[in-house]
């Protein structure tokens, strides 16, 4: 901390002047000689600017606000200014001055309330500790005792299968005790920052007030055994942890900020005022150093701050916490086909515990199918309310369960998505389509496709929002190829212990070939079907889809469609390659037809080329394409 | 952990124990083993705010469950963490005899390191005389936990 002692020297005067003006008390051991004046008051407002000030009251600087500033937090409660929302000099004034009011009432103190702001400000205007008031904080001594921290680790709980938009994942934090090795960090504590939904809400509005802002943003601590209930039971999401490199200092700052911020409220906002930014401005208040929070200009990905993180030598270790769906893949593979018919068998009669095909097992083996059979009754009925029925079949299973040997799984360990591609892509490519050449520019926001390098991300997942792609031909013409809004598309291999849908839904603004020619289609479509895995580096899907599309040439001004679309996914050694086949039939009888191949290379890091083609028929007409293009993803 | 409940708080009679589980039918103690969804946020809503439901809370007490008022889970009348969410991962670990729900256990009733593994035995072995039906409460399956450990020369000092 930047300490400048002649200057702490002197705003001790000028405090010890004004509060003897104010109140006539005895507060400060004072240097009464030197006067207050506007030098000096120009100092105190050298320490409101400095960072760490800035970085307590959240507050950025702003356009809008008069006063140039505004804090990120939305709650009168948290400011003991009545303008300090806006006025980082008045909140410093107003905090001194709080500081030296007698001490009251127990907790109600300003330094019980603030212990990080106050601490700081007392080294930095080199306030002696005896001419503070003694106060009794025993609430916050009470929770320090509880959050007995000396280790933190970053979590971030990565999507699930299934549901795409999960993928851009989320953070915590998680609070060990100095013996967490030795004791079990299901009891540590994790500290949580997201939108408090009351439950009067409707749930129409949930996912539009969190993208927009309208839900209040608070922390919360909980046991870490809630967090792992909820996103390795409940949800089925991986967990990655990331041990932070933390000194006891740091983490004690850390905690004594987390302290001022219970139950202040920020406005929650999905895309930037998320979860994992107020994360990263509470690590740089515990080390001053970093640089996190300016690396984020707009939306801030979570797995982005967890790079941030990892970037500025934060952390130590990392460990992987395999949802149980994870747990349950991984276990079937390494079924036999006869040991997974009979898992099947256990799932649907559990009197199949005494048939002979299974009492034939060998004891270890034995143990492995049931464990199948109760991780697959467990999995379906998490998803479902509680039924009689199935807990007396899971509860059966369980005594099997107890009847045969078990032994810890080895998990085999997936490619951390700190180690996937950036979110971002710019490209170029040349291609030929009907006859003429073109180049193609392209720019994609955020996050995967299903032809980008997989590691790090779900095979067959992917979620756009925000992609163009432009082309430009010879003569100067300039053509918007495609403008996509949103895609999600959800491949999820089927199979009976775990039956998923695979779905898709795309909307934006498309060239394809219609019966009037090329055209620019608004279109939005999406459909739901089946995909299986007959060998893991194969997928194989078919869906029946609906579109809705509007053009400028319709007669009717809306035109719907349905259709369906079949194809495969390869994860080659060298990438992703991709046929796919679909076919619509639009009001009108209008139809139209797609073939398209796709072969990724996934080159180097965070670099790929991608050769494509295809024809398009529409009636009696058909267009074909051919392209390579490069990406560069960041 | 001192400030856990000891396990000399669990003995006192499960009966007085029901009288003081905040919550109800499925809630803190309430909770039945092999429970369903239990009212979480749908995904979209997960997804796009992390949130959580109800109130925050803050880690203020040893027991935060959302049940009850205050947020204090008790157990006989002593404050206690509340186990009573983990029941169902720490029966399969039980039957199974290993795992970190069961762990946990055993390092919430501050049993030292090194009696862990006779825990983890002890509850193995008489799962049946701990999990007897599959409509068991959380409440009922702590108190034949206690019964066992009591019943069991190195655990016994844990239960008393």
């Amino acid at each position: 901390m930047p300490l400048d002692f002649r200057l702490a020297v002197r705003l001790l005067g000028i405090f010890a002047t004004l509060l003897a003006l104010a109140s006539g008390a005895n507060a400060l051991p004072a240097d009464k000689e030197r006067p207050a004046g506007i030098q000096s008051r120009a100092d105190l407002h050298e320490v409101a600017r400095m960072p760490f000030w800035l970085r307590l009251g959240h507050y950025r600087s702003s356009l809008i606000a008069d006063s140039g500033w505004r804090s990120y937090v939305d709650d009168s409660r948290f400011f003991l200014a009545p303008n300090g929302k806006h006025d980082p000099d008045a909140e410093l004034q107003a905090t001194l001055e709080a500081m030296f009011a007698p001490a009251g009432e127990d907790n109600a103190h300003v330094l019980c309330r603030y212990p990080l702001r106050t601490a700081w400000l007392a080294e930095v205007l080199a306030i002696a500790p005896a001419a503070l008031p003694r106060v009794s904080c025993t609430d916050y001594e009470q929770w320090r005792g509880h959050v007995n921290a000396s280790r933190v680790s970053l979590v971030f709980p990565s999507s699930y299968l299934g549901s795409p938009s999960s993928m851009y994942g989320h953070t915590l934090l998680r609070f060990d005790p100095a013996d967490v090795d030795e004791g079990s960090d299901w009891l540590s504590w994790a500290l949580n920052f997201g939108a408090v939904i009351r439950s009067d809400d409707n749930s129409l509005f949930f996912a539009y007030r969190g993208l927009a802002g309208g839900y209040p943003g608070l922390f919360s601590m909980m046991r870490y055994f809630e967090k792992i209930k909820e996103y390795r039971y409940m949800e089925n999401r991986d967990m990655w942890e990331y041990r932070l490199n933390l000194t006891p200092a740091e983490i004690d700052r850390m905690l004594a900020h987390v302290w001022e911020l219970r139950d202040i409220e920020f406005d929650y906002f999905f895309l930037d005022e998320n979860c994992s930014f107020r994360l990263l401005e509470l690590l740089e208040l515990a080390r001053p150093g970093l640089r996190l929070t300016a690396r984020f200009d707009g939306a801030v990905i979570p797995v982005d701050t967890v790079r941030a993180v990892i970037d500025e030598a934060l952390v130590d270790s990392q460990r992987f916490r395999p949802s149980e769906a994870t747990l349950l893949a991984q276990r079937l593979a390494r079924l036999s086909p006869h040991e997974y018919r009979l898992a099947w068998e256990l799932t649907q009669d559990a009197t199949a515990l005494t048939g002979p095909d299974f009492e034939s097992l060998p004891a270890v083996r034995r143990g492995e199918v049931v464990q199948v059979a109760y991780s697959h009754s467990r999995y379906e009925q998490r998803q479902q309310e509680r039924q009689p029925e199935k807990a007396k079949q899971s509860f059966a299973l369980l005594r099997a369960l107890n009847a045969t040997p078990s032994a810890p799984m080895e998990v085999v360990l997936p490619i951390a998505p700190d180690q996937g591609h950036g979110a971002s892509v710019v490209g170029m490519g040349a291609g030929y389509r009907d006859e003429e050449f073109y180049t193609k520019v392209r720019w994609r926001y955020n996050y995967h496709e299903l032809l980008d390098p997989v590691a790090g991300f779900q095979p067959g997942s992917a979620i756009v929002a925000g992609r163009v792609d432009v082309d430009l031909y010879p003569g100067g013409r300039v053509e918007l190829d495609r403008l996509d809004v949103l895609e999600i598309v959800s491949l999820s291999s089927w199979n009976p212990f775990m039956p998923r849908l695979s779905w898709r839904i795309q909307a934006g603004y498309e060239r394809s070939l219609v019966e009037e020619g090329r055209q620019g289609i608004y279109q939005v479509n999406g459909g739901a079907g089946i995909t299986i895995a007959p060998a893991s580096p194969l997928q194989l899907y078919a869906l029946a889809e609906a579109a809705l599309e509007h053009t400028a040439d319709h007669k009717a001004w809306l035109r719907p469609g349905l259709g369906a679309r079949a194809g495969y996914l390869w994860h080659t050694p060298l990438g992703v390659q991709q046929l796919e086949a679909s076919g619509t039939c639009f009001y009108g009888d209008q139809y139209r037809g797609r073939l398209t191949l796709r072969q990724n290379w996934d080159w180097v890091e965070n670099q790929s080329l991608r050769f494509e083609s295809g024809v398009e028929y529409a009636g009696s007409h058909d267009s074909r394409f051919v392209e390579l293009g490069y990406r560069y993803y960041f | 952990m001192k400030k856990l409940l000891l396990a000399a708080s669990l003995m006192t009679a499960s009966v007085s124990a029901m009288a003081v589980a905040p919550g109800g039918p499925d809630c803190g103690w309430g909770n039945m083993i092999l429970k369903g969804k239990s009212g979480l946020p749908m995904h979209v809503l997960a997804s796009t705010t992390n949130g959580t439901s109800g109130n925050a809370t803050f880690g203020m007490t040893t027991g935060t469950n959302g049940c009850s008022a205050n947020g204090v889970l008790t157990y006989g009348g002593k404050p206690m963490i509340d186990l009573s969410s983990i029941m169902d991962e720490f029966s399969e670990d039980v039957a199974r005899g290993h795992g970190d729900a069961l762990t946990t256990v055993a390092v919430a009733l501050e049993i030292e390191a090194s009696d862990r593994v006779v825990f983890g035995q002890a509850m193995h072995d008489n799962f049946a005389v701990i999990f007897t039906h599959e409509n068991m409460t959380a409440e009922e399956v702590m108190a034949n936990v206690v019964a066992v450990m009591k019943a069991d020369a190195r655990l016994a000092k844990y239960a008393a």
